[in-house]
């Protein structure tokens, strides 16, 4: 790679670093809840990501059991039981915290027994914790690379239109915006 | 017959040519143009390629012919973007008036706030007291600023704090202290800075005393593992029996919005709330800094007063996060009110009117919620059932769904006054249509004077949607409901050049909505990072809003509204360095590299909507600008753009 290429290939990366770097303007609890009212739970379904906090709120006036099969094996590996709702506590509540380590990208069922039966399923899907910040087009290179000779024929008439094109917009803007100033 | 290139190059030259003939909205409704000309341009351009770049300054400077800069300041102090390496970091130092708008410029600028006697032009008094200063939150420092010329604004100084950051910015009415905070998230990408006055101040919340406005000074501190606070506010009781001290006649209580109150907390037993209430013994006086060390340090007790979080079952589940609250006095009840931005939780309005007098830490009952808005019925029955008018019939689903503009409610923010068809009572009487009557209180036209309430949300990334900036009538705090809502006027464009009905985020929170301002007569002003900065008028939306049964019934709410009122855009203004520069970022030296934030111009996070009819924005890599809209011009209050007067001088 000869240095102009580096310099090239150096720049992309510096401008795609500091587009994909998270801003520091990032914030949130992480946390996701769900509440299980005595007819139903809201939301039914949700897009959580890894590391996000699950909390399940019982705000019945009896327990419920919060179950989660998480590789499908027909055992249940997170088993929590809500106790009726209490204000001042947390024992209506049923913590999860989806480690990375132990949830992979997909779907999963959060089932809720209440009186000994099956009540309520959850659906959620699960999303890998990447950031997906602001990125250029696909094929889009911020330092062009050197042009096929065979296009640039057409190319070039079409940027030259389009140059003269915003030459004529801006003269015709800077025409009009005289033209008010001496209104003014 | 084309290659994927010329394809693009053919759309190039498609788009340039049919840009000055397009048109998305305008003022005066959908058409694509007013008397004068003006075609209108479309400031937000998601895709960045050949034709756009987002660092492009130039390609930025936009406005709507309505709104013109006023003045500007790159917040310069006297050439140095840091202090003397001798000056202790929790002094201030005088800034010099020649070096306005000259380089480097600092940058990394956060939240405005600006107080004043403006309804008297900024008079100051035979006692001393008067003027109108802002003071601009600045990660590591923030500037004071003299803004009663609007026309012709002096940085009068500059504190500086080695640790960061200082990202929320409040000041009491006299104009005598400033509260800010220093907040620690995403610390592993954002540490703090490490050098010998490097201390605990990742989570602290500081007052600064600036009545002296060129030497700012701390005088008192306090810490709140793990984080600190987000944003803040304060608020001074007059009519409080629970002070301590006997002497102590009005109390400060301040209001914090605590980001990890239960997560980190909770494990260790204690479960303090998201909204937290802080009462200050001996107040604001004890602070003053001739006082000895022993007295300084015992007036820096704080006491957790209260607390507050959504209880579960009045939420749809989401994400239940606290970012704000804004304190204000409800024209109509006259209880002391925060708006409280609950992200998944929506807004929440808390009472605080009457602080106990005995500290109630956990908030087992003080302060109370009197009202809520969010998209989905949260109760079984009432306003909030899901035959009541205190939601907007949607699914818990659809509310918590941040692509159709909903959840993340970030910020709130309240109208200080009633309004009636577009005046408000701070209008003289003979300018006050009919049907606005004699007042808020008469008998017949009364109804029409309503209160609203503003809530936006914030999305880092939305491959749909921009977010809505939502009216909620809270003329009756304890029934609030949907009467508007708007989102940034045009359509998106995709990667693949295809069209998008809305605006979107492609990432970085670029088009996010983010902090907002009322005016006194509708007029709402909201920054959206990148996209710059919006003045929507909500005067009229009583009047536009299609009843049901072609009679307003405010008690039956969103159920009895057939059709919402729309939002009217004014214009924007999208600040890009000082128009008579033509190259600003080289010129004034703004730091393009070791940005906060993006690194973009315009990356607008606060404005403040003076009530001489100006807008003050905070963007955060060049400074500070003073915009004004036709539509608030005040002929009281007359200051031209003295750079235009300058520029035609020459």
């Amino acid at each position: 790679m000869n240095d102009s290429r580096l310099v090239s290939r150096l720049l992309v990366l510096g401008i795609a670093v500091t587009l994909v770097m998270p801003t520091a303007l990032a914030h949130g609890a992480n946390t996701f809840s769900f509440i299980m009212r005595n007819e139903t739970v809201q939301p039914g379904t949700a897009q959580v990501l890894q590391n996000d906090t699950l909390i399940l709120y019982n705000t019945a006036d009896y327990n419920r059991t919060v179950l989660i099969d998480v590789n499908d094996d027909g055992e249940e590996e997170f088993d929590c039981n809500a106790g009726p709702s209490n204000s001042t506590g947390t024992s209506d509540e049923c913590y999860l915290w989806l480690d990375p380590a132990n949830w992979s990208a997909g779907n999963y069922e959060i089932r809720i027994i209440s009186n000994g039966t099956l009540w309520n399923i959850i659906t959620i899907n699960v999303q890998l914790d990447v950031h997906t910040e602001i990125m250029p087009p696909d094929g889009f290179v911020f330092e062009p690379e050197p042009r096929q000779t065979q296009n640039a024929g057409l190319e070039g008439l079409f940027l030259s239109a389009a140059v003269l094109l915003a030459g004529a917009a801006a003269l015709l803007r800077i025409s009009r915006n005289m033209k008010g100033d001496e209104e003014e | 017959m084309f290659s994927g290139a010329n394809a693009k190059m053919m759309l190039m030259v498609a788009l340039m040519a049919l840009a000055p003939l397009s048109g998305c909205l305008s003022i005066l409704g959908d058409g694509d143009s007013d008397d004068d000309g003006y075609k209108w341009i479309d400031p937000v351009i998601e895709v960045e390629d050949a034709n756009h770049s987002h660092n492009d300054l130039l390609a930025h400077r936009l406005s709507t012919p309505n709104a013109r800069l006023i003045d500007y300041h790159n917040l310069n102090c006297d050439g140095n973007v840091k202090p003397p390496a001798e000056f202790d970091d929790t002094m201030g130092r005088p800034c010099k008036e020649e070096y306005k708008n000259v380089g480097p410029t600092p940058g990394d600028n956060s939240e405005i706030a600006i107080e004043g006697n403006f309804h008297e032009d900024c008079e100051i008094h035979g006692d001393g007291s008067g003027g109108c200063f802002a003071y601009v939150s600045s990660y590591n420092q923030f500037e004071i600023l003299d803004i009663s010329e609007p026309n012709n604004i002096v940085l009068l100084s500059t504190y500086y704090a080695e640790v960061a950051r200082m990202i929320d910015i409040k000041v009491t009415p006299d104009n005598n202290w400033v509260l800010v905070n220093h907040e620690l998230t995403n610390s592993e990408l954002d540490p703090i800075p490490n050098d010998d006055d490097a201390n605990s101040g990742m989570n602290r919340l500081d007052v600064i005393y600036v009545g002296d406005k060129t030497s700012p000074v701390k005088v008192a501190e306090w810490n709140n593992p793990p984080a600190g606070f987000h944003n803040q506010d304060l608020h001074v009781y007059c009519d409080w029996d629970g002070a301590i001290d006997p002497r102590e006649e009005c109390s400060l209580f301040l209001f914090g919005a605590d980001p990890y109150p239960e997560m980190v907390e909770g494990s260790s037993g204690t479960f303090y709330k998201g909204t937290q209430v802080f009462y200050v013994p001996l107040g604001l006086e004890s602070w003053l800094p001739n006082q000895n060390q022993e007295t300084q340090n015992s007036s820096r007790e704080i006491i957790r007063w209260g607390g507050y979080t959504p209880e579960p079952y009045t939420t749809c589940g989401g994400s239940i996060f606290n970012h704000d609250n804004v304190f204000f006095i409800h024209p109509i009840t006259k209880q002391k009110l925060l708006v409280v931005s609950y992200w998944g939780a929506g807004l929440r309005l808390v009472d605080v009117s009457d602080p106990p007098t005995v500290a109630d830490p956990m908030g087992i009952s003080w302060p109370p919620e009197v009202g809520r808005w969010l998209g989905c019925p949260t109760d079984e029955s009432g306003w909030y059932g899901p035959d009541g008018g205190g939601h907007a019939g949607m699914t818990a689903e659809e509310w918590l769904d941040a692509n159709q503009g909903n959840d993340n409610i970030h910020y709130a923010v309240p109208q200080d006054y009633l309004i009636c068809s577009g005046v408000s009572e701070m209008d003289p009487m003979n300018t006050w249509p009919d049907k606005c009557g004699s007042g808020p209180s008469d008998s017949t036209y009364g109804e029409n004077w309503r209160h609203y309430t503003y809530i936006a949300p914030e999305y880092g990334s939305n491959s749909n949607h921009t977010g809505y900036i939502w009216t909620i009538d809270t003329t009756d705090p304890a029934k609030p409901f949907l009467v508007s809502k708007w989102r940034l006027p045009g359509e998106g464009v995709l990667a693949n050049g295809s069209s998008h009905p809305q605006h979107y985020i492609p990432g970085g929170y670029i088009f996010s909505p983010h902090n907002g301002d009322t005016g006194h007569n509708g007029h709402v002003y909201w920054t959206h990072y990148h996209a710059g900065a919006w003045t929507t008028d909500h005067g009229h939306i009583w009047d536009e809003l299609v009843w049901e049964n072609g009679y307003p019934e405010p008690d039956r709410g969103f159920q009895a509204i057939s059709e919402l009122a729309p939002t009217h855009t004014i214009g924007y203004y999208l600040p890009a360095g000082p128009p008579w520069l033509d190259d600003p970022a080289e010129e004034l030296g703004y730091d393009m590299a070791d940005c906060w934030a993006s690194c973009m111009i315009p990356f607008d996070w606060g404005l403040q909507y003076d009530p001489r009819g100006f807008v003050w924005i905070s963007e955060m890599v060049s400074g500070v600008y003073v915009v004004q809209f036709d539509e608030d011009y005040d002929p009281r209050y007359h200051y031209p753009a003295l750079w235009q007067a300058e520029a035609s001088d020459e």
